[in-house]
């Protein structure tokens, strides 16, 4: 798939390649610390800028959220403590009750996503923006990756292209990126 | 992820409790919250500041007009620390 912001991606590979040897048996005894000390973080001249067309009011809002969110029993759970992390992505339609979600990401403290999703996965409390009037609603779905994944290549590649063509499918007028 | 869908023509922006790794992939457009790992929005069941953290952010996507604008929210986290890894996280990723 075709990406529009995609010039980093192979210079990104190559240091990439030369740190996960010596990184990957520090993050598998939970060094973070250590093994990320060194890790070829992409670097940008520049941020990407799409105008904002419309009033808030008349736009629907997409979310993507770094959660490791999925349905349970519908679609397979993330692989939430591979040493390389996991870059792929889960659609989540809007109809989809945001409790009946599961989690797979071993990288943050669950208990108070699962006391309420929309810390993470704010849908619900979109819906009643979108009753008050202050958005034109919710996208017909929503997007789910798991945020640990040091292979950002991979990431870029694959989920984040297929996301921003769903999102424009989905009908979301601006997006909204809850990291976790 | 977000400088992706930004260029790929849809408006973004996101929520960021670690500035420093946001500015570094210079995303399009955030709002900072002073909240745990995990607790984007704010604490489980405060509906009315979830929403205020919501309206907040979207007002902030319409109204940033430069790239890499960023807003700070007042909000703070009003509940327990979460604990991760055996360390108290009140307004971070890490703190």
């Amino acid at each position: 798939m075709t990406h529009a912001d995609g010039g980093w991606i192979d210079e990104f590979r190559m240091r990439y390649d030369a740190w996960w040897p010596e990184a990957r048996p520090m993050i598998e005894r939970h060094d973070y610390a250590s093994a990320f000390k060194t890790y070829p973080w992409p670097t940008f001249a520049a941020a990407p800028w799409t105008p904002v067309r419309k009033p808030l009011a008349e736009s629907r809002v997409g979310v993507v959220t770094t959660g490791g969110l999925y349905r349970a029993g519908i679609d397979a759970p993330f692989a939430g403590d591979a040493p390389d992390g996991d870059w792929s992505f889960r659609a989540i339609p809007a109809e989809v009750p945001i409790q009946t979600l599961a989690i797979a990401h071993e990288h943050f403290t669950h208990e108070v996503a699962e006391a309420d999703m929309n810390t993470i996965f704010p849908l619900n409390r979109l819906r009643e923006l979108a009753s008050a009037g202050l958005i034109a609603g919710l996208a017909d779905t929503h997007w789910s990756i798991m945020g640990y994944c040091p292979r950002a290549a991979d990431l870029a590649e694959s989920a984040a292209p297929a996301i921003a063509q769903g999102l424009r499918a989905a009908g979301a007028d601006v997006a909204l990126v809850v990291p976790v | 992820m977000q400088r992706e869908i930004e260029a790929s023509g849809i408006p973004t922006i996101s929520l960021s409790n670690n500035p420093a790794a946001t500015e570094r992939i210079r995303a399009p457009r955030w709002a900072r919250v002073r909240f745990p790992r995990g607790s984007m929005l704010g604490e489980p069941g405060n509906r009315d500041k979830q929403r205020s953290v919501l309206m907040d952010t979207l007002r902030a996507l319409v109204a940033l007009d430069a790239p890499g604008g960023a807003v700070e929210l007042p909000y703070r986290w009003e509940a327990d620390p979460v604990m991760w890894r055996g360390r108290p996280l009140s307004e971070g990723p890490y703190s």
